[in-house]
């Protein structure tokens, strides 16, 4: 018996705007309202609903036999709440059949692992609660951004609680084995690895749709076929898609929507066949062996590296800017600083950064910019413009409290007095300390209220 | 593959990047093993780059022979089709009308520049200047008789004009020989000129673009004007792109340690409406606003020249707003290399080759997306003209991010590789090559 693990990925970016230098410290609105909002209701009409509720026909038609795993990021879920929020019914309405398993990641859908683990561990667990919140499930199961693993991050995935990671399988990574089988971290050993089968999946989502593909067109039965093959001698086969896939990359006339519907069919046909998702798999199937990743891999088509976000300078340098201010944006506190700083860590806007843009453009993930150039400007400025606004904000807080140690010294010293004259006369040290007591609190109000003015 | 060129321009008779394109094209064009037979108006003994036959127009003699062959095919060329009779006039082009009556005046005050010369009974010649001083249609005039009495002696297969001073010429050869005649458009008039146009210019393009088997155009941006504006079906018409030859750079020029703390912006082209040296200026206030220790520099000279210098004055920004004026050779390339920001605000722009030169000295580069060197460079900075904001927002960020100018100059060099007159001329000997059947 063999799995065939389905799980979709859902994210969506905030669109961000042209923004000028001449927008630094006169404004601080980043994002493409019109954009997104637009985006957001196209994608909504022509992918998640229709591809919702034929995955809720199938799970009710199959009875438990017809599982996925689905996994939604945090600007997604900002997005649908914003302007779609039918989505998000029908995403509940799927939690609710029991057939669906959600897959934590981090919630922006950022790079933060790469550069900073605190900021990786807080938009974990952050996300992990959201989707309880919202969904009524407890993820088990973890995917980072774009498929993003690597050792270093083994343990640090293992003590957020998850009991497996979906990666790519990548060649360099694989060698001489497969990725049908379960594997586990050699750092962690606690920690599953279920791998991407890279061929079956990108023939979904990469070349369902086109012509000149010696396959074309694709169906249900010819595709479950070639499950069964491999499922002869295998324990999964990893299926891990864009979302997208249904209704964008691959259009309704391409029959992608035809295609999905006739899966659970043509794979159950083949009785060693059976829809699981990550949960049972590592229940049902052992560990086949230990991988070690040395390096960071992702599920980018070329080379499974990095290269399409971070291969530039203009991406490191853009990168590196952001985190710079992780620690102070934390420090600090301050709620909307925190919620732009984490909106500006979607992977994306490093993608539209990169060079190799021209060659490898997506369709259905336009870039919004010109060029790479006018993304890497336009980030730029804005990243400039909060350092800006977190400087401001600093700087307020250090005057305040600069007041509030001036006031505190001066108690102080008059505490000190009263100890020392409570020390002469002792009798009439009880009554002596009331209205020291007394200045303090009347003196308190007025200097709480000194921060909030400045900060204003 | 023998070639009749008809050129104004060549280096070193060179005003602006006419010249520069057509010393470019034919350099490759002889590496590829054509002959090419190169017309200018005027040469003088100091140029013959030895790969062509460097031939000039002035004083070669009109036999009698050669007068009456020319009379009955000529009036059929000058009449019928541009409905033009040369007249004695000052028209230049980049003519601004005070400028015109200006010049008007002078002509009438001095007397006739380029006189026939008889020879002997029923042979003459005239004298050409060059260039495109006053009287350039007269100019024309006699360049396309004289350009006839060469063709006549040389023997060749393809008839390539470059630009309308050529086009009167390479219709009346095409008349007179019967080869096929290739129209190259290197600019027209509604880019030189915007609306107000000159008409007898557009009608010498248009009749010669309507008359010629095929024609070149720089870009995109080009054939869509060609097409749009005359008339010329869109098949007739095939976009190859200019190029850059990478020179050996020798010197290496060094930054004087009291400018290295500073950043250098540079505009270099002629100061008229085309090239939109007043948006370099306004994107240069704005820039001035938000960013210290950069300079702009404006090399070149033209009609909005004086007005510009006023308006520096008037903005306050002239401490750190230079004009560098017209500049020559070494000049030229010292100020590139210098350079840490290249901008082409072109209002109109055919194609534009001084962007790759910069490009050479590893100088990025912001472009108007009016540009036709911009449908090639894809690892350029790109803006609309009149967008100066926009402009001057990528200004400041090439001024303050290094990560950008390094990443920029680093794909464009590799870019560079592909934009090579060899794919030019690889590409203009198939066209010559289908015109004359694959002889």
């Amino acid at each position: 018996m063999a799995a065939i693990c389905l799980c979709l990925a859902i994210h969506e970016p905030y669109y961000l705007r042209r923004y000028t230098i001449f927008d630094v410290a006169g404004n601080s609105l980043y994002e493409d309202d019109d954009r997104s909002c637009n985006m957001a209701m196209q994608n909504a009409q022509s992918c998640y609903l229709p591809t919702n509720e034929i995955l809720y026909r199938l799970i009710q038609r199959f009875k438990g036999d017809f599982r996925i795993a689905l996994s939604v990021s945090g600007s997604a879920l900002d997005l649908f709440e914003q302007y779609t929020p039918e989505v998000i019914d029908s995403l509940k309405a799927l939690a609710e059949t029991g057939c669906v398993e959600f897959i934590s990641e981090s919630g922006p859908h950022s790079l933060a692992c790469l550069y900073s683990k605190e900021e990786f561990v807080h938009q974990v667990q952050e996300h992990t609660r959201r989707i309880r919140r919202t969904f009524g499930k407890i993820p088990n199961t973890f995917r980072n951004s774009e498929l993003l693993y690597g050792n270093d991050l083994a343990q640090v995935i293992e003590q957020l609680g998850f009991s497996t990671v979906l990666t790519e399988g990548s060649p360099q990574l694989l060698g001489w084995r497969n990725a049908n089988f379960v594997y586990a971290s050699s750092v962690a050993p606690q920690l599953h690895l279920l791998l991407r089968n890279a061929d079956l999946s990108t023939d979904i989502s990469q070349r369902f749709s086109q012509k000149s593909w010696d396959r074309w067109p694709l169906t249900a039965d010819t595709f479950a076929g070639w499950c069964a093959k491999i499922g002869e001698n295998a324990d999964t086969i990893n299926l891990f898609l864009d979302f997208h896939v249904f209704g964008l990359r691959n259009t309704v006339e391409s029959g992608i929507f035809s295609f999905l519907e006739a899966l659970p069919q043509a794979i159950l046909q083949h009785k060693h066949l059976h829809f699981l998702t990550p949960r049972q798999i590592i229940k049902k199937y052992p560990v086949s062996d230990t991988l070690a990743v040395a390096e960071y891999q992702s599920w980018n088509d070329e080379g499974c590296d990095l290269k399409g976000w971070l291969g530039n300078e203009m991406q490191k340098d853009a990168i590196k800017e952001l985190y710079s201010l992780a620690k102070r944006i934390r420090s600090l506190g301050d709620e909307n600083l925190l919620h732009d700083f984490e909106r500006l860590q979607t992977s994306d806007y490093f993608h539209y950064m990169s060079t190799r843009w021209f060659s490898e453009s997506q369709p259905d993930r336009p870039n919004p910019y010109h060029s790479p150039y006018d993304a890497y400007i336009s980030y730029m400025n804005i990243t400039s413009d909060l350092t800006d606004r977190l400087t401001k904000l600093e700087e307020a807080k250090r005057s305040s409290r600069t007041l509030r140690n001036k006031a505190a010294s001066s108690s102080q010293t008059a505490k000190a007095q009263n100890i020392a004259s409570a020390k002469k006369t002792s009798v009439s040290a009880s009554g002596e300390k009331k209205p020291t007591r007394k200045r303090s609190l009347s003196k308190s109000p007025t200097q709480k209220r000194v921060p909030k003015k400045t900060s204003r | 593959m023998q070639i009749l060129m008809l050129g104004w321009e060549f280096p070193p008779h060179i005003s602006g990047g006419l010249g520069t394109a057509c010393f470019g094209m034919t350099q490759a064009l002889a590496q590829k093993g054509a002959k090419v037979i190169f017309v200018l108006p005027k040469t003088s003994s100091a140029g013959d780059p030895g790969f062509l036959k460097l031939r000039s127009a002035s004083g070669t003699v009109i036999n009698y022979e050669a007068a009456r062959r020319m009379q009955s095919v000529g009036d059929s060329v000058w009449q019928d089709n541009i409905r033009f009779l040369p007249i004695m006039s000052p028209l230049t082009p980049y003519l601004t009308p005070e400028a015109y009556t200006k010049a008007l005046k002078e002509l009438h005050q001095s007397t006739r520049f380029s006189e026939e010369t008889a020879i002997s009974h029923g042979t003459f010649t005239y004298q050409l200047k060059g260039g495109y001083g006053p009287g350039l249609m007269e100019e024309v005039y006699r360049y396309s008789r004289l350009a006839c009495a060469i063709a006549l002696q040389e023997k060749f297969d393809v008839i390539h004009v470059h630009d309308w001073m050529t086009y009167p010429a390479g219709l009346l050869v095409k008349a007179l020989t019967g080869k096929p005649l290739v129209c190259h458009i290197h600019a027209t008039e509604y880019d030189r000129s915007g609306e107000n146009i000159n008409t007898q210019v557009a009608a010498i393009e248009r009749a010669g673009l309507l008359g010629a088997d095929r024609v070149v155009a720089v870009s995109r941006l080009t054939r869509d004007v060609v097409v749009q504006r005359y008339g010329v079906p869109r098949e007739k018409v095939t976009v190859v792109y200019n190029a850059v030859t990478r020179p050996e750079i020798e010197h290496h020029y060094v930054i004087p340690p009291r400018l290295r703390h500073e950043k250098r912006v540079l505009f270099l082209g002629r100061v008229t409406y085309q090239k939109g040296p007043e948006y370099f200026m306004e994107a240069a206030r704005l820039v001035l606003q938000k960013v210290q220790h950069v300079r702009f520099y404006m090399a070149g000279s033209g009609d909005m020249l004086p007005g510009l210098i006023r308006r520096a004055s008037q903005l306050r920004i002239g401490r750190r707003f230079h004009f560098a004026g017209f500049l020559r050779g070494e000049e030229v390339n010292r100020m590139f290399a210098l350079s840490d920001l290249y901008v082409m605000p072109s209002v109109s722009e055919p194609f534009g080759i001084t962007p790759l030169e910069a490009m050479l000295y590893d100088v990025p580069v912001l472009l108007s997306r009016q540009s036709g060197v911009s449908e090639v460079l894809h690892h350029a900075l790109k803006a609309d003209f009149w967008d100066t904001r926009d402009m001057a927002d990528k200004i400041c960020a090439v001024l303050q991010h290094p990560a950008l100018a390094m990443e920029i100059v680093q794909n464009c060099r590799e870019e560079m590789k592909t934009i090579r007159w060899e794919n030019a001329a690889e590409q203009l000997l198939s066209i010559y090559q289908s015109l004359t059947g694959g002889n």
